[in-house]
C-alpha cells in the first residue's frame, strides 16, 4: 500500500489542499449548489470593480471550434456586495477564498485592497487582463511598465498575498511575468482570454455586441500551455496555469509545465461537478505513477 | 447535472421534433416555464450546452417533453437520440411563470418553438380550472403544434398564421379584445415573438393585466454564473437563465 498522497500546494503562503480552483468569471454562489466547495483547492468568484457596473450590450457569446468568445465586460454588484453577500457565503466552505480584482486606475485598485484587508480574503488576483472593457482593453496588463507600475501600487497597500493574472494578448508574456515579479507579485496566474472576433456573414455585422470578445475553452490549450511553460522557467514565484482544462490529464500537462496550481473556466459550462472530477483524475494518476507528493510533477517536464 | 433517457424522438412536422425523456428528479422539480440545457455530446464540439422549455411534463410518470426546432450543429445532433439512449440534463433552471392566486382566466400567446414555453402551464391552468384562451401563431399550420395538448373543457385554441394574414396584429388584438370583453383576462402569458411581447404589453398595459414573457438569449453556463445570456431590462441587464427567462411584460417592454 502507498502512503496517503498529498495534493497540497502552497501559493503566496497560503496552502491550498489541491491545486484546482475555478478561473473568474465562470464561477458564482450557484456553483455552489452543483458541486462541492470543501473539495477545491480554492474559490474564485467572477472579477469586481470598485462600483457596480453593467457590462457590454449583448450578444455577449460566441461558440466556437472547441472553444467560446465572450465579451461579459465584468458584469458585477461592486466592492460592496463582494465583501457583503459573495465573501461570507464562501467563507463558509473551509476553502480559501480569492478575489479577482478589476479596476480602471491605480488608486482604485488601492481603495479596493485596503477594504480587502478588513476582510479574511486569502489571496487577491489582479485582473489586469481582461480584453472587454474598453479602458481595461488598453488592458494594464498588456505592457510591462504599467504592469509593475499597478502591481507596485497594490502590493504597497495589500496585507494579503498577491497574484496578478496574465493576458496572451502581448508580444513575450515573459517580460509581462517578470515585470509583476519584480514588483512584489506573489505569483501570477496565465492566461486571460485571447482577444478575438466572429462575424455573421447573413447579416454582415458583428457576432458580439462588442465587436471582439475573449476566446476561452479547450482551443486555447496548446497555447496556454505554451505561455505556462515559458513564464514558469523565468519566474520563481508560483504560476497558477490556465486556459482550456478540461480533465486531469489536461490540469497534469500544465503542472508538468511548471504549473503550482490550474483554474477552471470554461469547462465548467458544460460540467459545473468538472472540478471534482479533476481532482479525482490527478489522484488516479498519482496513485498509478507511484508518486505520492504533487510536488514531483510540478515542473516535472523531461526534454532531451 | 441529470441522466435522462430518450423515451421517444420524432419529427413532428414543421422541422420541429417532439422528444419525450425519463427524468424523475427533473420531472419532480419542474415548473411551468422552466428551462432544462442538454449537453448534446460528449466532448468539445459543440462546446456547450443547449437550452430547452420543457413542453410537457408528467410527475407521476417521471417524463418531460420538448419541441425542438432544427437550428444547427447540436439540434441536428439531437435529431438522432433514439429512444433507450441515455442524456446528461441540467436544470430546470429559471424561475418559472406563476398562476395568480385565484385567477379565473389567462391568455397564452405563443409563436414558432416558443409554443413549447407555454403549453404545460396551458395545462396547469386548465387543471385548474381556470379559462384558457391560448393564441398559438405561426408562419403556417405546419409551424405551429401543442394545440391537441391544450385541450380541456374551459380552453380555446386559436391558431393564427401568416399565409392567410391571421396572424397580423390587427386578429390578434381582436381575440385580445373579445377575450376581455366574454369577462377580464386576469393574466397573459407571451413567448416567441418581439412582436407579439410588444403586443401583449400595450394590450396589458391599457387593461391593466398582469402580464409575462419568456425570453431567449444565446447561453454558456445556465445557471447565471456567467452573465453571458443577459437581456436589457429596466432593471439592468438581467440573465436569463436564472433571473428568467420569464419576465414581467413592463421591465421587458416598459
Ligand atoms: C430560454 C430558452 C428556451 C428555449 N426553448 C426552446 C425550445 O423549447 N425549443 C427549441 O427548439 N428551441 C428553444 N430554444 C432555442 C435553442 O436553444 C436553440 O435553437 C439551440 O440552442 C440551437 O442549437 P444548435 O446547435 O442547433 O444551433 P447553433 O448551431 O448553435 O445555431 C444555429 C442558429 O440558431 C441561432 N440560435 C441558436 N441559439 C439561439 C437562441 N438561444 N436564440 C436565438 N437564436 C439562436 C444561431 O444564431 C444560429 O443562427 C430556447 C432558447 C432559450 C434561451
Ligand atoms: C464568460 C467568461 C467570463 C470571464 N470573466 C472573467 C473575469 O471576470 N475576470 C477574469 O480575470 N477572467 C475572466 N474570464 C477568463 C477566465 O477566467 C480564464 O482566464 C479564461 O477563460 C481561460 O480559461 P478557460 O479556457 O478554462 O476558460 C472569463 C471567461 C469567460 C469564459
Ligand atoms: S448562461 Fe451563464 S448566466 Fe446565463
Amino acid at each position: 500500500m502507498m502512503e496517503r498522497i498529498s495534493l497540497k500546494v502552497n501559493i503566496g503562503g497560503v496552502e491550498l489542499k489541491n491545486p484546482v480552483m475555478p478561473a473568474s468569471g465562470t464561477f458564482g454562489v450557484e456553483s455552489a449548489d452543483y458541486l462541492d466547495c470543501r473539495k477545491l483547492g480554492a474559490i474564485l468568484p467572477k472579477s469586481f470593480t470598485l462600483n457596480p457596473q453593467q457590462g457590454n450590450p449583448p450578444p455577449r457569446v460566441v461558440e466556437t471550434s472547441c472553444g467560446m468568445l465572450n465579451a461579459v465586460g465584468i458584469q458585477n454588484k461592486g466592492l460592496e456586495y463582494f465583501i457583503n453577500v459573495t465573501l461570507p457565503f464562501f467563507e463558509t466552505f473551509d476553502t480559501p477564498v480569492i478575489a479577482s480584482v478589476s479596476a480602471y486606475s491605480e488608486e482604485d485598485f488601492k481603495t479596493i485592497i485596503r477594504e480587502l484587508n478588513k476582510t479574511k480574503t486569502a489571496l487577491i488576483e489582479l485582473n489586469i487582463s481582461c480584453p472587454n472593457l474598453k479602458e481595461g482593453g488598453k488592458a494594464f496588463g498588456t505592457s510591462a511598465e504599467e504592469t509593475y507600475k499597478i502591481v507596485k501600487a497594490a502590493k504597497s497597500v495589500s496585507e494579503i498575498p498577491l497574484i496578478t493574472k496574465l493576458s496572451p494578448n502581448v508580444t513575450d508574456i515573459t517580460e509581462i511575468a517578470l515585470a509583476a515579479e519584480s514588483a512584489g507579485s506573489d505569483a501570477v496566474s496565465l492566461i486571460n482570454t485571447f482577444l478575438g472576433m466572429a462575424i455573421d456573414i447573413n447579416t454582415m455585422r458583428p457576432k458580439l455586441g462588442n465587436i471582439t470578445g475573449g476566446l476561452s475553452g479547450p482551443a486555447i490549450k496548446p497555447l496556454a500551455l505554451r505561455m505556462v511553460w515559458q513564464v514558469a522557467q523565468k519566474v520563481k514565484i508560483p504560476v497558477i496555469g490556465i486556459g482550456g482544462i478540461a480533465s486531469g490529464a489536461d490540469a497534469i500537462e500544465f503542472l508538468l509545465a511548471g504549473a503550482t496550481a490550474v483554474q477552471i473556466g470554461t469547462s465548467s459550462f458544460a460540467e459545473p461537478n468538472i472540478m471534482e472530477r479533476i481532482i479525482s483524475e490527478i489522484e488516479d494518476y498519482m496513485r498509478e505513477k507511484n508518486i505520492s507528493d504533487i510536488h514531483e510533477i510540478i515542473g516535472g517536464l523531461k526534454i532531451g | 447535472m441529470r441522466s435522462g433517457v430518450v423515451l421517444a424522438n420524432e419529427s413532428i412536422g414543421g422541422g420541429y421534433h417532439h422528444m419525450i425523456v425519463n427524468c424523475p428528479k427533473i420531472a419532480e422539480e419542474i415548473k411551468d416555464g422552466q428551462i432544462v440545457h442538454i449537453r448534446v455530446k460528449d466532448g468539445y464540439e459543440p462546446l456547450l450546452r443547449r437550452p430547452f422549455s420543457v413542453y410537457l411534463y408528467d410527475k407521476k410518470a417521471g417524463t418531460i417533453e420538448f419541441v425542438y426546432a432544427i437550428k444547427g450543429v447540436g439540434t441536428e445532433m439531437m435529431k438522432s437520440f433514439k429512444p433507450g439512449d441515455e442524456i446528461d440534463l441540467l436544470g430546470p433552471t429559471g424561475k418559472s411563470y406563476t398562476l395568480k392566486e385565484g385567477a379565473k382566466k389567462i391568455v397564452l400567446l405563443g409563436r414558432g418553438v416558443g409554443i413549447a414555453s407555454i403549453i404545460s402551464l396551458g395545462a396547469s391552468a386548465a387543471d385548474k380550472g381556470i379559462q384558457v384562451e391560448a393564441i398559438l401563431s405561426g408562419k403556417s399550420p405546419e409551424k405551429v403544434f401543442g394545440g391537441k395538448a391544450l385541450q380541456s373543457p374551459t380552453t380555446t385554441v386559436n391558431e393564427v398564421y401568416d399565409i392567410d394574414g391571421t396572424s397580423d396584429v390587427e386578429n390578434v388584438m381582436k381575440i385580445l379584445r373579445r377575450t376581455q370583453e366574454e369577462g377580464g383576462i386576469d393574466q397573459i402569458f407571451v413567448c416567441g415573438s418581439k412582436r407579439l411581447g410588444q403586443l401583449a404589453y400595450d394590450f396589458a398595459n391599457e387593461h391593466n393585466i398582469e402580464g409575462y414573457v419568456s425570453l431567449e438569449e444565446r447561453m454558456a453556463c445556465g445557471i447565471g454564473v456567467c452573465h453571458v445570456c443577459v437581456c436589457k431590462t429596466t432593471k439592468g441587464y438581467q440573465t436569463v437563465c436564472k433571473d428568467g427567462p420569464v419576465f414581467p411584460l413592463a421591465e421587458v417592454y416598459g
